[in-house]
């Protein structure tokens, strides 16, 4: 495949797959000077990237301090942690598990 | 955690959830996750953490088909008809996005809307969450091959979309600003 061989829909259809880094060293040669040629697959492209980038960024939520307090409290309690010789309602002391960065002090 | 959290998040708003219920969906799902981790302790947090998402989403399952829609149209209003001397060469103008605009996270959920709820989906997990095809096809049961031409619609249209959103930034732009940044096409 050439950049000159390369219509403006082809190059559009490529652009996923350019994103990903999945096309081959020949066609990603081609594609990328297409890109220099056509101002216009160049802006789809980058307006590609930087759309995929802000779902990304749309992901930056913070976790509720209630929802990790909950799942510690559940992490430890007697009925997940299979001993009974604490009654119910009490937490056991310990290392947390699930929630990676430990209990707090 | 807070990474894999903001992934269940995105995903229960993208799909539709109510907003009165998308808490409980998302720490549902963690309990979920803590449960089936204790058991199996290997599994990847994030992919178990969707997978207890996406479960209990009525569009589980039921992935595929709807792409027809958005080719088409993106083949009729994007590239000049093949009975064009320009065939296959862009029908419409296609500046940049100028470097200083990017899109707000209500922008990106705006444009995540107006899409199939199967292409929102995949777009989450594969795009956002970044998940590997094949933690995919667990979840939804739909096999990385087929994946394939519905993320790239999925993407084209929510570039199209996101785009809509861009330029309703600048018309809401003074006009001097808005010559500045290009938006008379």
């Amino acid at each position: 495949m050439s950049a000159l061989g390369l219509s403006c829909e082809v190059v559009f259809d490529l652009t996923g797959a350019w994103y990903d880094d999945e096309l081959s060293e020949n066609d990603q040669n081609a594609f990328e000077q297409h890109l220099l040629l056509c101002p216009p697959c160049l802006a789809y492209s980058d307006r590609l990237r930087r759309a995929l980038g802000a779902l990304a960024e749309a992901t930056t939520v913070a976790m509720p301090a209630e929802l990790v307090e909950r799942l510690v409290l559940r992490e430890h309690s007697p009925s997940h942690s299979g001993l009974d010789e604490s009654g119910p309602g009490q937490r056991r002391q310990g290392k947390m598990r699930i929630i990676g960065n430990g209990p707090r002090q | 955690m807070t990474a894999h959290h903001g992934c269940a998040v995105l995903l229960v708003e993208a799909m539709g959830v109510d907003a009165a219920d998308q808490s409980r969906m998302v720490e549902d799902a963690w309990l979920d996750t803590a449960s089936a981790l204790a058991a199996s302790p290997g599994r990847p947090l994030r992919a178990s953490l969707l997978g207890a998402v996406v479960r209990r989403l009525p569009v589980a399952g039921n992935l595929g088909g709807d792409t027809a829609e958005f080719e088409e149209l993106a083949a009729g209003r994007f590239f000049c008809p093949p009975d064009d001397r320009w065939a296959g060469w862009w029908n419409i103008s296609v500046p940049l996005w100028p470097a200083d605009w990017s899109a707000g996270r209500d922008q990106v959920l705006n444009a995540l809307w107006r899409l199939p709820k199967s292409q929102r989906l995949l777009l989450v997990l594969r795009d956002a969450a970044r998940l590997p095809a094949n933690e995919v096809t667990e979840m939804v049961g739909l096999v990385p091959e087929a994946q394939a031409p519905l993320l790239d619609v999925a993407r084209q249209a929510y570039v199209q979309y996101l785009d809509e959103e861009f330029q309703a930034d600048i018309e809401r732009m003074p006009t001097d600003r808005r010559q500045e940044d290009g938006g008379g096409r």
